[in-house]
């Protein structure tokens, strides 16, 4: 064999080197092993930022929406649940509480009540257990009539992911407030939280015309507002409903340039990495 | 994610790294870079995945378990022996066992630019941000990469027996 034929048959043999090393894949389970280990680590961040987020509200227990968006960024169906278990544990606990010696009552006597995201932990779940700000203690009262005729809105279920996650179990109503305790406006959170509630609603529902209009009258009421970095999120995902993917993706962007450390830009990335 | 894991994974194998380091390797370099999140520029998530998973196995090979472990048996120096094998077909690990032999003899800097440009087909320009050097260095060491390659190859071919060598060549593997 001459030294050309050798050449030959060692760059013939290297593509088929080459072309078997381009198709070895990973063991089965390998992908599985990495996604619950990088699962492990978002429930850690999560975890770490909707405490933060509570804090943020000074809230002593339930949940905020800035905590129920961390929950959402992770794309992950078992760190929705943990972190859907932690805030109707949460929410329990402090009910359970309450019924034992005093009764925590709260400007709007009563708690907003849980919806649940059912579209998968991409959808940023605004709906929480939000205790109102304005948080007060005072000695159990005998119900308010009027309150009696009032639908209760106190049912509580984790957020539940495409796996069905199980509900958690619904609290009882809490015995209506008493009837000296005038009805307080609503505080400015409250506000903002049912606007963009709203619009989440109207998203979950399909009707994304509706939700973007929501939206929209959010960011003018409210253009300092509060939830601003959660209103921008909801508007991605809203685009991202509508299959607007170029404007969301540039909306992802500004909105990672403005929140760099938030659980909302961290979803983001995390989406870019994993999709 | 899972064609990013896959490259790292086979960029782990083909440095040397066992199929459960390569695991560990690509495993590591996601939790790395979810801790990093904010880091990541748009649109480079996958050079800035390798520059991790090059520093992974580079920890990994100054550590005492850099040699992947290749059973002997999988590991010829020469490929004269399959030559004679009258089968003449192969294992998809055997036929990568002869290729880690002769990247075994690779500089290491050689090496990881010859599996980025080569196996992952990464262009020049993203092998550069990968491993962070110049692309006029990636460009000269790929071509030293390449050439040496030859070379090795070229002395693991059999003086005889061609026929057999190009039967190997083109044969299917068996899976």
């Amino acid at each position: 064999m001459n030294r050309d034929d050798r050449s030959g048959i060692a760059r013939a043999l290297q593509r088929r080197l080459v072309k078997e090393a381009r198709e070895e894949s990973p063991p089965p389970g390998a992908h599985l092993r990495s996604k619950q280990a990088l699962a492990l680590i978002a429930v850690t961040t999560s975890a770490t930022a909707a405490a933060g987020a509570q804090a943020a509200l000074g809230h002593s227990a339930g949940s905020s929406i800035l905590a129920t968006v961390a929950a959402s960024t992770t794309a992950k169906v078992g760190v929705a649940l943990v972190i859907g278990m932690g805030i109707g544990a949460g929410y329990t606990h402090q009910r359970e509480g309450a019924r034992d010696s005093e009764r925590i009552t709260t400007q709007a006597a009563e708690p907003i009540a849980v919806s649940t995201p059912t579209s998968g932990a991409s959808e940023a779940s605004l709906s929480a257990t939000l205790e109102p700000a304005e948080t007060a203690r005072a000695p159990a009262k005998a119900p308010t009539p009027s309150h009696a005729s009032t639908p209760p809105r106190h049912a509580i279920q984790a957020p539940i992911s495409e796996a069905d996650a199980p509900a958690l179990p619904a609290i009882e109503n809490p015995p209506p407030a008493a009837p000296s305790v005038p009805t307080p406006t609503p505080s400015p959170l409250r506000i903002e939280l049912s606007a963009l509630e709203h619009a989440q609603a109207q998203m979950r529902t399909g009707h994304l015309a509706d939700a973007r209009k929501a939206l929209e009258g959010y960011f003018q009421t409210h253009p300092n507002g509060r939830l601003a970095a959660e209103a921008q999120m909801l508007e991605i995902d809203i685009l991202r409903a509508q299959k607007q993917d170029v404007e969301a993706r540039r909306k992802a962007e500004i909105y990672v340039q403005q929140y760099p450390n938030s659980p909302g830009a961290m979803r983001i990335l995390r989406e870019r990495i994993t999709e | 994610m899972n064609a990013h894991y896959d490259t790292i994974w086979r960029y782990g194998r083909r440095l040397g790294m066992d199929i459960s380091q390569a695991e560990d390797i690509a495993q590591k370099t996601f939790i790395v870079a979810a801790g990093k999140l904010s880091e990541i520029e748009p649109g480079k998530e996958k050079t800035y995945l390798m520059r991790v998973a090059s520093r992974q196995c580079s920890d990994v090979r100054q550590s005492a378990f850099s040699r992947h472990s290749t059973p002997l048996e999988d590991a010829p120096m020469s490929l004269a022996p399959r030559m004679t094998d009258p089968e003449l077909q192969m294992s998809r690990g055997q036929i990568l066992a002869i290729l880690d032999s002769a990247l075994d003899e690779l500089p290491g800097d050689l090496r990881e630019i010859y599996v980025l440009a080569e196996i992952e087909e990464l262009t020049m320009a993203e092998i550069a941000e990968a491993l962070d050097v110049a692309a006029g260095t990636v460009a000269s060491r790929l071509r030293r990469a390449r050439a040496r390659m030859h070379e090795i190859l070229c002395a693991m071919v059999p003086a005889e027996d061609r026929s057999s060598l190009l039967r190997l060549i083109s044969a299917e593997r068996v899976s």
